[in-house]
């Protein structure tokens, strides 16, 4: 996230900021656009690279960007900077810790087994 | 870090009062359904983060986290199921708003920490603060005045047709609830526990 730490927008902020000025919520700019809200979710947490080619136009059209506005530019530049980092994939520990539910009981109410704690755990790192 | 995890005592008209001013200041249009996706994202900055398979493996929807920021939902239901979608959203609203103190008070920082942390919540804790947020969710969501105001509404339209008769209450009140289900957006469950809890079946029986 080198960029969000020189004081500009990553490209995932972007992508957010751009989305929710839409008025839209993942869920409803997912289901609007035929995208799938893990993937938009990650892109927009800087947990995925940015893609490429025709899937980049699509996302630009889905966030309604005019064509060769400034926007427009700024979009596919955050992207090209961002094209070659190597997002990721593995949480820290003290990243996965602050991701760990407040509270924690199954739908049925009950205790959680250690084995569904390890799952979690395993299910945060890659999320 | 504190020993006990104790959830505080909450009458279920504090939750109501609690529920009207979040409404109140989170959305005073008071538009129904209630916008809870928006309120969610857009006035608290709270993410969600869809998981594949959380239900499948782990038996929960969702979960606030630790932090506090984000909302983890199963990916399928953020993706096909809005109504219960919406509900897990406010559920965990609910535990922000009344439980978020005692999150802050213990708060951790590793993996082992917080699993001591799950140990000492009792069951009989846990059920409180999972009743709390139930609670809240459902009064968020299916606001008591609105309540109230729709099916007065509905069972006039249901009483023109002459549905409503000694015969056919049964199946009435189940046409009731599923049209304000439908209204709210929630499942008919939410809308009959919220009958339940302002007693409207007895107030509106002919």
């Amino acid at each position: 996230m080198g960029a969000a730490m020189e004081g500009k927008r990553s490209f995932g902020e972007f992508f957010k900021a751009r989305r929710t000025a839409l008025g839209l919520t993942l869920r409803r700019f997912c289901q609007e656009n035929g995208l799938d809200p893990g993937n938009i979710s990650k892109l927009e947490r800087g947990l995925a690279a940015p893609p490429r080619g025709e899937k980049l136009e699509a996302y630009a059209r889905a966030l309604k960007l005019r064509k060769e506005s400034d926007e427009w530019y700024e979009f596919f530049d955050l992207a090209a900077a961002e094209a070659g980092r190597i997002p990721k994939e593995i949480l820290e520990e003290d990243q996965i810790v602050a991701k760990l539910p407040a509270l924690f009981r199954t739908l049925r109410g009950q205790k959680v087994s250690d084995e569904q704690i390890e799952d979690l755990i395993r299910l945060i790192r890659s999320h | 870090m504190p020993d006990d995890v104790v959830a505080p005592y909450l009458s279920y008209d504090k939750i109501r009062y609690k529920a009207e001013e979040f409404l109140l200041h989170q959305h005073p249009q008071r538009t129904i359904p209630v916008p809870i996706e928006e309120i969610v994202e857009f006035n608290l900055g709270r993410v969600s983060v869809p998981i594949p398979d959380l239900r499948r493996t782990c038996d929960v929807d969702g979960f606030l986290t630790g932090d506090l920021r984000s909302n983890m939902v199963d990916a399928s239901l953020l993706a096909e199921q809005e109504r219960r979608y919406r509900f897990t959203l406010a559920h965990e609203v609910g535990h922000l708003i009344l439980h978020g103190d005692v999150y802050r008070r213990h708060a951790f920082h590793s993996i082992s920490v917080w699993k001591a942390f799950m140990g000492k919540i009792s069951d009989e804790e846990h059920r409180w603060f999972e009743s709390h947020a139930y609670a809240f969710a459902g009064l968020v969501l299916v606001p008591g005045d609105d309540l109230q105001r729709y099916l007065t509404k509905t069972m006039e339209w249901i009483q023109r047709r002459g549905i409503f008769s000694e015969t056919h209450r049964e199946f009435a009140w189940d046409w009731i609830e599923d049209a304000l289900a439908e209204q709210f957006s929630v499942s008919r469950e939410v809308i009959h526990r919220r009958m339940d809890k302002d007693r409207l079946r007895e107030r509106f029986s002919m």
